[in-house]
């Protein structure tokens, strides 16, 4: 079929339709127009409500999205494009490991965790409405932002995020009383031990919910915690758990 | 199951990684110290770092998921998900996983503290029990005692048995009131007796499942996972929420009903309208397992039967177009609902909890959901059953099977029914006619007696608060609580862990030990009883609940008190330890001499078996992670839970051949009540003067009024503070903003909040909600007091209110 032909077919359609719209439109205007105002149940307050919930809500002009930034997601939003994108390091760019980066990348972790093991906090501020795809459009694969690092999830994907990460830039200001609190939670388990120097470490914590190494040891991982060799992907070939504290022993 | 799955495949891989590594190389020396394995903390293990592991339930919702508490140096560091729970499988939410932090805020009570003038100052345990004996001692009658879902289940028994065995007073009522007492009347008018059929179960096979008012996203989180996590993994689920507000649930529902409020009972009539006229009802099980029932006017629990034409008849004018007229909701969804319900290959489970319950017509819409799930057949299979969901750890196993409810004893006994009252002074072994036969006040009205000046008949001058906030959790609390200010003899007791509005008003603060703190029992919403044991010990002279009602017991016992004696002149709370020997429990340092927990339990446990929720030995549930009821001994000396209540394939007592049997039927014939229960509309509609509709309700970080989780950093930081919700339409048109002051007004009182426009959750135009949690912006000032005419539950979620600018 010609294109030129395809197009006359396509244009004649889409009149149609916008026809079958403005028509349609105008009916329903017309028995929303005659419809009396206050029906039997005594409730016009109700049926005007429910009827504004229909209604098409102006939608926000793009740059309010930063004017409302301070409450809300858009406090990252940035018309600098230039700046937008972070660096992830290469698969084989090299990686240099230091107790100094370690410990900071460590105290970098406790920031957003009560203890080792608990969820961590979320550092940016939310759609508290949105469901998991807008976390996932980050988290799902790991991206750095503005020098900042979304890690991707480190368990399986559960379709409720804010069911365990709660965000702690809050969006308003309010006044529960604060109130010091000495819970003192346990911290990293530390380095895994070598069998001599040299021999691949194995894994010091426990891995349940963390089955994806990558999310703190992959490319997009802080430095004191980046592999080495982020390209072998099969983490468990050499890295095993500890061991100990299985439930038959 | 994903947890389980997943875990066990670690624990298999990992296992496998670690012989090989032992075969190639030098193993590592036994006992070397390193961080734990690969599964993660399992209980009643200690870890390569010195933590040890326990199992105990949450102390938060009414989920009853289980954590792993890691304990070291006596202190709690650590919290996990228990892989081997069946309700939660490794997943908690983020309260569960911070809720060791709420053991540790820096303002615990810890001494006894009386009311000096303005002053609360610190006393002596002694002197703190003696001051409560006498005022006792002095007016028994006019003691009260205000206690919560929140109790575990030998707290709820000893407050029970102190205050109706002990001093023949009825007065005892749980906060529960507050919360599920709609759900207890909607399963009783139906079923002839409390608490879901299904359980959790339902949740992995359901085809549909309908969220009535209900936001488990927030509110029983992982729950909610339960279900999305299997969309995740490739399974249809649809989900329907049917709601007044756009929550964090609905982002995740197919359909989004948005009803204009109390209209929910249209809704169902609705459904239930176009079963009966397009011929889509199950009319075997109708036949074979239903009868019909009506109110005769006045709302009663028993109403009158009626015939199928008499129902028939009543739905009649529920014609979809009607429905659409007093809810919003198109007939088109209406007739989506019924073609589902119509449908006899699908599997539908119905959830609900605070917005059907907390409701003026909240026995009328639990019956009507039942009815529903009865009259489409929908019922008594796994995946098809109505399951109502309570809020609170322990209201079902404490308020509902304890009983401690003004009218109620244990085990679904009733205060008015002779033979019930004859049945525990038998189990309790009191003489006859101890137990008053009239039954006490309701939350509502003995808080109403306790803030009217004696000499104007309010006959309540003493109560014992525990576990529970009413002065932020009442509705309408300057009415309710804030009125007790300057009443000098009335008597305000509470025994708490933080400082609370509560714990200010109060005449004498009882420091308490929490959770983990104490031994105790809990009851989730699916039938579950869960038991745990003390962990860490509690700080300064803060004490356990339990031991609270046992010395004061005691000391009316040394002065003389008739009625702490049993008909052979024995203490009331006789403990006695495995050999037969007494041991004083009512001094603290030898509490814990004998599992008093397990003593208190044991004693109950022949009140359950009279409605057929037999429970298990203590030890039974030591071992497992919760067992829902009825436990029954098998022949092989083993104990089986029962997933499936009248039910022939999993329950016993259903008779061999029914299929299906209500053997508590209140039309004695095997039979569960379908009700016709119309439409009628709110005490407080929206009008001029104030145009909007008020919701309150939670938040997923906090729990309740916030007394604990408000002192965990985390969930603090990321949700600091009350707000109110407006809908953009409406802040379009007003010309208000997020973060914007607004005062909110009711006929009751006004509260100034921050506007939030498309936040947590999105009212319709008209409507507005705020949170219950900030102690500092008392959502409750605001609510109305209007209560359900049969369970006397108020309703929080419906109210008159108006938005007036803050000037300046």
């Amino acid at each position: 079929m010609a294109m030129a032909e395809q197009e006359k077919i396509g244009t004649t359609r889409v009149a149609a339709v916008i026809l079958a719209i403005v028509l349609g439109v105008s009916l329903v205007g017309f028995a929303v127009g005659i419809r009396p105002a206050a029906g039997p149940a005594g409730t016009p307050e109700a049926r005007a409500a429910a009827a504004a919930d229909n209604e098409v809500v102006a939608s926000r002009p793009y740059r309010s999205l930063r004017e409302v930034g301070r409450f809300g997601a858009g406090e990252r939003v940035t018309s600098d494009l230039t700046r937008l994108r972070g660096k992830i390091p290469g698969l084989t760019d090299k990686v240099q490991r230091s107790e100094e980066a370690t410990s900071a990348a460590l105290a970098a972790r406790g920031k957003t965790r009560a203890y080792d093991g608990a969820p961590p906090t979320i550092p940016h501020p939310i759609d508290h409405s949105s469901t998991g795809a807008a976390c996932l459009s980050c988290h799902a694969t790991g991206v750095q932002i503005e020098g900042k690092t979304a890690p991707v999830m480190s368990h399986q994907l559960l379709a409720s995020c804010t069911q365990c990460h709660v965000s702690t830039a809050p969006d308003l200001r309010g006044g529960v009383v604060a109130v010091a609190n000495s819970f003192v939670g346990i911290g990293s388990s530390g380095p895994g031990k070598r069998a001599w120097p040299g021999a691949p470490p194995r894994v010091p914590h426990d891995i349940n919910m963390r089955g994806e190494c990558s999310s703190c040891h992959g490319v997009t991982g802080k430095p004191g915690l980046r592999t080495t060799h982020p390209e072998r992907g099969n983490c468990t070939q050499c890295h095993v758990a500890s061991g100990g504290a299985l439930p038959w022993n | 199951m994903s947890n389980g799955i997943h875990r066990r495949d670690f624990i298999k891989r990992s296992a496998m990684a670690s012989a090989a590594a032992a075969c190639a190389g030098p193993v590592m020396a036994a006992g070397e110290a390193e961080a734990s394995s690969a599964g993660g903390p399992v209980h009643g293990k200690t870890d390569g770092r010195g933590v040890k592991w326990a199992k105990a339930p949450c102390r938060f919702c009414g989920t009853g998921c289980h954590v792993l508490v890691g304990t070291k140096g006596g202190k709690v560091v650590g919290i996990a998900g228990d892989p081997e729970a069946g309700v939660n499988r490794g997943l908690l939410c983020v309260k569960g996983y911070h809720v060791g932090l709420a053991l540790y805020g820096n303002d615990r009570l810890t001494t006894p503290l009386l009311r000096k003038g303005d002053r609360q100052v610190p006393i002596s345990w002694d002197e703190a029990l003696t001051i409560i004996a006498r005022r006792i001692k002095a007016d028994p009658k006019r003691f009260a005692i205000y206690g919560s879902g929140q109790w575990t289940i030998p707290e709820g028994y000893a407050a029970q048995k102190l205050i109706k065995g002990g001093l023949s007073n009825n007065h005892i009522d749980p906060n529960a009131r507050l919360c599920m007492a709609s759900a207890v009347t909607g399963f009783i008018a139906t079923y002839g007796v409390d608490e879901p059929a299904g359980s959790y179960d339902d949740l992995d096979e359901c085809d549909v499942l309908i969220m009535w008012g209900n936001n488990p996203a927030e509110m029983h989180p992982v729950l909610f996972s339960r279900v999305i996590d299997r969309r995740a993994r490739g399974e249809k689920v649809t989900l329907i929420d049917i709601g007044t507000r756009r929550t964090r649930t609905t982002t995740h529902c197919q359909h989004y009903l948005n009803f204009r409020p109390q209209t929910d009972l249209a809704i169902a009539n609705g459904i239930m309208h176009l079963l009966i006229k397009n011929g889509t009802y199950d009319k075997t099980f109708v036949e074979k397992h239903c009868a019909f029932r009506a109110d005769p006017g006045k709302p009663t629990l028993k109403g009158k039967a009626i015939t199928f034409d008499e129902f028939k008849k009543g739905l009649e004018q529920f014609t979809p177009e009607y429905v659409e007229q007093l809810s919003g909701v198109p007939a088109r969804e209406i007739r989506r609902l019924a073609e589902l319900f119509g449908n006899r290959k699908l599997k539908i489970t119905s959830l609900w909890c605070m917005g059907v319950n907390q409701h003026t017509r909240g026995t009328a819409m639990n019956t009507l959901i039942h009815g529903l799930h009865l009259l489409s057949g929908h019922f008594g299979t796994p995946g098809d059953s109505p399951t109502s969901l309570t809020g609170q750890p322990s209201a079902c196993g404490t308020a509902r099977e304890v009983g401690t409810l003004a009218h109620a004893l244990p085990g679904g006994r009733l205060i008015k029914v002779g033979k019930h009252r004859a049945s525990a002074e038998k189990l309790w072994n009191l003489p006859a006619g101890r137990i008053n036969p009239k039954p006490g006040y309701h939350t509502v009205k003995m808080w109403e007696q306790f803030c009217t000046p004696t000499d104007k008949g309010g006959d309540v001058t003493t109560i014992w608060v525990q576990v529970t906030n009413p002065g932020q959790s009442l509705p309408n609390v300057k009415k309710l609580f804030d009125a007790k200010e300057g009443l000098a003899d009335k008597f305000l007791i509470v025994s708490d862990v933080y400082p609370t509005v509560t714990t200010r008003m109060a005449d004498l603060v009882l420091p308490s030990s929490m959770w983990v703190e104490k031994n105790g029992i809990f009851g989730n919403s699916e039938r579950r009883t869960q038991q745990w044991f003390r962990q860490v010990m509690p700080p300064g002279q803060a004490r356990d609940d339990c031991w609270q009602y046992i010395a004061v017991a005691r000391k009316l016992y040394d002065m003389g008190f008739p009625g702490m004696k049993d008909k052979d002149g024995n203490f009331l709370f006789d403990v006695k330890d495995d050999k037969g020997k007494r041991v004083p429990v009512w001094d603290f340092n030898r509490y814990y001499d004998v599992n008093v927990d397990r003593f208190l339990f044991e004693e109950y446990r022949p009140f359950t078996t009279m409605k057929h929720k037999d429970l298990a030995p203590y030890e039974e549930y030591v071992k497992a992670h919760g067992l829902r009821w009825p436990v029954v001994k098998q022949k092989d000396g083993t104990w089986r839970e029962t997933r499936f209540r009248f039910s022939e394939f999993d329950d016993p007592y259903v008779k061999k051949g029914a299929g299906i049997e209500f053997y508590h039927s209140t039309s004695k014939d095997g039979r569960a009540q379908i009700w016709s229960r119309p439409f009628d509309d709110h005490p407080e509609i929206p009008d001029k003067e104030f145009p909007f509709w008020l919701c309150t309700g939670r938040v997923v970080e906090h729990w309740h009024t916030g007394t604990m989780t408000g002192r965990v950093g985390p969930l603090r930081k990321a949700m600091p503070g009350a707000y109110v919700e407006v809908n953009r339409h409406d802040a379009t048109r007003l010309g208000l903003e997020t973060g914007q002051k607004i005062t909110v007004e009711t006929r009751r009182a006004k509260l100034t909040l921050h506007v939030w426009v498309d936040g947590r959750g999105a009212p319709p135009p008209g409507s507005l909600f705020i949170p219950f949690f900030d102690e500092t912006l008392l959502a409750n000032q605001l609510t109305l007091d209007a209560i359900d005419p049969i369970s006397k539950e108020p309703d929080y979620k419906k109210c008159a209110a108006r938005l007036v600018p803050v000037k300046g």
